[in-house]
């Protein structure tokens, strides 16, 4: 345990800040970044932002019309940094926004109208420079009937360019449950896909 | 698997490759928006104010009625209270009637009637709302996580935080708020109905615990912890296994269970796998009706066959009958 050197509220936090007291605690970049902004660092913010915003952005893309789901990940990122002084342990930063992303997404779609949903397959056939517009639709429909635990990594993969450590670190999961999820969820979509099996790599 | 999936490395996956072309032009690319921060208080001044509330609990405020549940799990840590809304008639809060809002301390009762209704602010992490004819306390709130003692009555909870920070105490069974929404019911015999909306809660009873996810009902009944079962089962499903709860042997209610099960009911089947008293020809006969039902093969099934609990969890998780992120459940 490091010894402070005086009891007063400033040398504590100071001891808790130093680079030190985040080895001597095995901490994470990640959970040091959170530290930080905790204490309105906004370069750690714009880092976190930068780190996590595509696993937001795959979680609600899981569950609600790719036309809102930009705005809504903007959304949970400003809502998750309000609220980030009630995280206790930095840590378990990505699990916490997986789950604020979730609950964000359920809540709009539970709000959502349902004519809005003729402006999703302008977002889907309308983006730039798409190499077929029809094939992301498909994909994205086909994703959308996966399991969820697999939805949100394909998605992480495949639309969002994470690695598979990257999804693990980012998303508090293990290497191993993200490799046997992204696998299944492959298997599962090539199949959903019409793609034969025996033609995949 | 082929790396290029895992990780983009070695030779291109084809079938992976036209994915992220096509999937590719709805990557995220934003850059920050503007954010307000807010630090957090002092470990200091919490331990300043648990200290001095401390005194004031043991000298000054006598206890409503005494717990039976032993002090488990989250420490009694006495903090600040939490804000309590009046939603409807007049609820009461440690014996005063709550007009419009007021401030419900550790250890103190909520009491609605068949006509009033209230919302607690649970701390800086979600919303308890509180139906009618409830008797709810506040038995912890602190740093440390944060218990609720419900003796009877429904409350519906919304919470946004890391695994295990919220549980509430029930007669007969606790929950383990795994994030993030549900609702939970006790009834005069100290029953408990557990309905998630969303995300995941642990329940536990008499020793046992079952994971119920979104959509999934679990209860505990003549004192047992029942199998939590999707809301929208069949009938025929719903009734093979209440006959299952009562006896597990019972291989014409498990051959109907099997024949009535679609692939929503994974859940059920994979707790029926994991029950203590299931037979190695039972695992077998769901082991098979899982894979029928489109969900795979487990992973090791000598091991799923004989019951190994980190075979069965691992086949769990994989087919989305235990939430996916790495457990903190164990």
């Amino acid at each position: 345990m490091m010894k402070r050197p005086e009891l007063s509220i400033a040398a504590c936090e100071a001891v808790e800040a130093s680079p030190a007291a985040f080895e001597e605690r095995g901490e994470s970049e990640d959970a040091m970044l959170v530290r930080r902004a905790q204490r309105g660092d906004r370069a750690a913010l714009s880092e976190l932002h930068r780190r996590y915003a595509r696993m937001i952005h795959a979680i609600v893309l899981a569950r609600v019309a790719p036309g809102d789901a930009d705005d809504l990940a903007q959304d949970v990122f400003v809502h998750a940094i309000a609220r980030l002084h009630t995280l206790r342990e930095p840590s378990a930063f990505g699990g916490w926004m997986a789950t604020i992303a979730r609950n964000a997404a359920r809540d709009h779609r539970r709000r959502r109208r349902p004519e809005q949903a003729f402006d999703d397959e302008r977002a889907v056939h309308g983006g730039a420079g798409a190499v077929s517009g029809l094939r992301a639709k498909e994909a994205l429909a086909a994703i959308a009937r996966l399991p969820e635990a697999y939805r949100e990594v394909l998605l992480m993969r495949l639309v969002e360019g994470m690695t598979g450590p990257e999804i693990a670190t980012r998303a508090g999961l293990t290497p191993g449950s993200v490799r046997v999820n992204l696998h299944r969820g492959m298997k599962l979509l090539r199949k959903e896909l019409g793609i034969d099996e025996e033609e995949a790599p | 698997m082929s790396d290029y999936l895992w990780d983009g490395s070695g030779p291109p996956d084809p079938e992976v490759v036209a994915l992220e072309e096509a999937l590719g032009e709805l990557r995220f690319d934003r850059p920050m928006p503007p954010v307000a921060v807010k630090r957090p208080v002092r470990r200091w001044a919490w331990l300043a104010a648990a200290l001095a509330m401390a005194v004031a609990a043991v000298l000054l405020w006598p206890r409503d009625e005494p717990s039976e549940l032993a002090s488990v799990g989250v420490p009694a840590v006495v903090g600040p209270g939490w804000k309590v809304e009046r939603l409807s008639g007049m609820p009461s809060c440690s014996g005063s009637p709550v007009e419009e809002q007021a401030r419900l301390g550790v250890d103190e009762w909520l009491l609605t009637d068949a006509s009033s209704s209230a919302r607690l602010e649970a701390a800086d992490i979600g919303q308890v709302e509180v139906a009618p004819s409830t008797r709810l306390r506040l038995a912890a709130t602190g740093p440390e996580g944060h218990r609720l003692e419900l003796r009877r009555g429904a409350i519906h909870v919304r919470i946004e935080a890391p695994p295990r920070l919220f549980v509430v105490e029930m007669p007969h069974a606790r929950a383990v708020d795994l994030g993030c929404e549900y609702t939970l019911e006790v009834d005069e015999q100290g029953d408990a109905l557990l309905e998630v909306r969303a995300g995941w809660v642990a329940l536990e009873a008499f020793g046992q615990t079952a994971y119920v996810g979104e959509g999934m009902q679990c209860r505990t009944h003549e004192r047992a912890l029942g199998i939590p079962h999707d809301g929208a089962a069949t009938r025929a499903f719903l009734s093979a296994l209440t006959l299952l709860e009562k006896n597990p042997a019972n291989e014409d209610a498990l051959e109907g269970l099997l024949e009535s099960a679609r692939a929503q009911d994974r859940a059920t089947l994979w707790h029926l796998l994991r029950h203590a008293r299931s037979s190695a020809a039972a695992r077998d006969a769901i082991a098979a009706r899982l894979q029928g039902l489109g969900l795979g093969e487990p992973p090791d099934p000598p091991a799923v066959r004989r019951g190994d609990p980190e075979a069965l969890d691992t086949w769990g998780r994989r087919i989305g009958a235990l939430p996916s992120s790495d457990p903190v459940w164990r």
